[in-house]
């Protein structure tokens, strides 16, 4: 998890502000959104289908106009001018769900390289820029190879390294874990590590509230266009009745944990430590092991490790 | 096209420059074209085989499969040469004379050796080098932005059609003659409106990227091996010198 952000008091990295949108002959995607995305912070979007996840991504990376409010980066607002939104999707890039809606050109490195030299870097830095991205995301071995040709998983990496090689502050994708299977999964949660590393601030929508609980430093629920609740993983996770009401189950972590302090075997502050069913199952393993010395009794560990075998 | 597709992006040769490839291909293709069927186009047709199997590691099955079915429309066509107008053993009166016989094998052998060696430049080159070299070449950048946007998204079209096919067939949309016609039209509408939306996606991911009209891109530079190409051309030119000398020895 990441710390506290750098962003001056009051003016986050990236802000929507009061933003309405309809689809052309469309259903209303968004109503009064209002959110704030510090530097550093991992932020999750949530929400059932057609909630307005993937509208509000479009509208942070200046890709649609809304009818109404204004996204402003650094504080300040940006315009509707094509210079003005052009220089905004510098700073925020956006990687789309489908990477085939995102991919067009034949080989690997020849897709990577199209944003740096849209940027107006020179042949010799942007291919620089473009080896850099591609060993940074441990994607070099796949440079000659052409799209087609790539498992859904890598091109959905590929698709990120396009991204990636503007060097964006914000990045913002589009599901990107949707599709995977839990290998592919892990390689792009691990390539999206590595670009915080470099500096940029990840923004997702995701349909994984496990992985988002997992993930997450703040997570915004959005259900018919509206920000329903928005705050920690566990603040608006934890909160059933919000849930409920955005047609999402909670993921079954949540549940556990409550459980286990509701058991006495494990406390609040040592519950908000752990994020994923593997780290609950190390906790009660080595608690009963008596590795830590707790009150928990020794065969009450074995039956919460059966309701997670259960699960 | 598939296949030719996998061989030239799995194959032993597809990291070498495509000029290494072309080159010679070319120079084969013309000297089948420019030189009489014998000795040329036996030659050709060894040379291309050799380059394929043994040095590009493809799989004789595989290299024979490649030119089976150019080798089929070919067969057809030379039917027509064999075949010549005169008192045949049947109703028809066709008939096949030594000459037509002899006329029918130089045109398939010849047409089999130029097309091997286009097949060669096929199963060697990526499709990617292939439009790298004509960048290089000045092609203008409308037709090389067109081959590769036709090249990334004919895949794709092959891939939607194919699932459209199968979910189609489950629901045995595709039994007896007048359903799969049927079928097969509301399919091609179903693709093409697919493509629309695709399009559409496209435009918005080209437009996060900075896309302002036109596709520019660099590709991964590789090395041109002048010896390897110079062995290539010098085998080539090596069966022109023996056309040559056939053509003499037999005037002679």
């Amino acid at each position: 998890m990441t710390s506290t952000s750098p962003d001056p008091a009051g003016v986050p990295l990236l802000r929507a502000v009061g933003l309405d949108y309809t689809y052309p002959a469309g259903p209303v995607a968004l109503r009064g959104v209002n959110l704030d995305i510090a530097t550093g912070r991992r932020r999750a979007l949530l929400g059932a289908n057609g909630s307005g996840k993937s509208t509000l991504l479009l509208a942070l990376n200046a890709s649609i106009l809304a009818d109404a409010g204004c996204i402003e980066f650094q504080g300040e607002a940006i315009g509707t001018s094509r210079r003005e939104r052009n220089l905004h999707r510098r700073r925020v890039g956006l990687v789309l769900q489908d990477p085939d809606d995102q991919l067009f050109s034949a080989s690997v490195f020849e897709d990577v390289s199209f944003g740096p030299l849209n940027l107006g870097l020179d042949d010799a830095s942007a291919r620089q820029r473009v080896e850099e991205v591609l060993d940074q995301l441990a994607l070099t071995d796949l440079a000659d190879r052409p799209a087609h040709l790539l498992s859904f998983g890598q091109r959905k990496r590929v698709a990120i390294a396009g991204v990636a090689a503007m060097r964006p502050d914000v990045m913002a994708l589009d599901e990107p874990f949707a599709g995977l299977d839990p290998m592919a999964r892990r390689e792009v949660v691990d390539t999206l590590a590595r670009l915080e590393a470099s500096g940029t601030t990840i923004v997702l929508t995701t349909h994984d509230l496990e992985l988002a609980y997992a993930w997450a430093d703040d997570v915004t629920l959005l259900n018919d266009g509206e920000v329903l609740a928005d705050g920690s993983p566990d603040a608006v996770l934890g909160d059933r009745t919000v849930c409920e009401r955005a047609r999402l189950d909670p993921p079954p972590i949540i549940g556990l944990l409550e459980a286990a302090v509701g058991a006495g075997w494990l406390t609040a502050a040592q519950a908000s430590e752990v994020r994923t069913v593997d780290q609950l199952r190390q906790v009660i393993e080595t608690r009963s092991s008596g590795g830590s010395g707790s009150n928990m009794e020794p065969d009450s560990g074995g039956a919460l490790r059966d309701a997670l075998h259960e699960r | 096209m598939l296949t030719l597709d996998v061989l030239a992006n799995t194959g032993r040769l597809r990291h070498r420059h495509a000029v290494e490839k072309v080159v010679p291909a070319l120079v084969l293709l013309i000297i089948t074209i420019a030189r009489p069927a014998i000795p040329a186009a036996p030659l050709v047709l060894a040379a291309t085989t050799f380059a394929a199997v043994a040095v590009g590691r493809i799989p004789l099955r595989r290299w024979l499969r490649a030119l089976a079915l150019p080798a089929g429309f070919i067969a057809s066509g030379t039917i027509g040469i064999m075949l010549v107008s005169g008192d045949g053993p049947g109703p028809i009166p066709l008939t096949i004379t030594e000459a037509s016989a002899i006329e029918a094998g130089r045109v398939l052998l010849r047409s089999l050796a130029g097309t091997s060696a286009v097949v060669l430049i096929g199963v060697t080159t990526p499709m990617v080098d292939i439009i790298v070299l004509l960048r290089s070449l000045r092609v203008p950048a409308a037709v090389t932005d067109l081959m590769t946007s036709m090249y990334r998204l004919m895949f794709d079209l092959i891939a939607t059609g194919r699932q459209l096919r199968t979910s189609q067939t489950a629901r045995l949309g595709h039994v007896g003659l007048r359903r799969s016609v049927r079928s097969a039209g509301l399919g091609t509408t179903a693709v093409f409106i697919r493509s629309m939306h695709r399009a559409k996606r496209l435009q918005i991911g080209l437009d996060a990227r900075g896309y302002d009209g036109e596709l520019r891109v660099l590709s991964n530079e590789r090395p041109l091996g002048m010896a390897r190409l110079a062995i290539a051309v010098t085998v080539a030119i090596a069966i022109l010198a023996v056309s040559l000398i056939w053509a003499r020895s037999s005037v002679g």
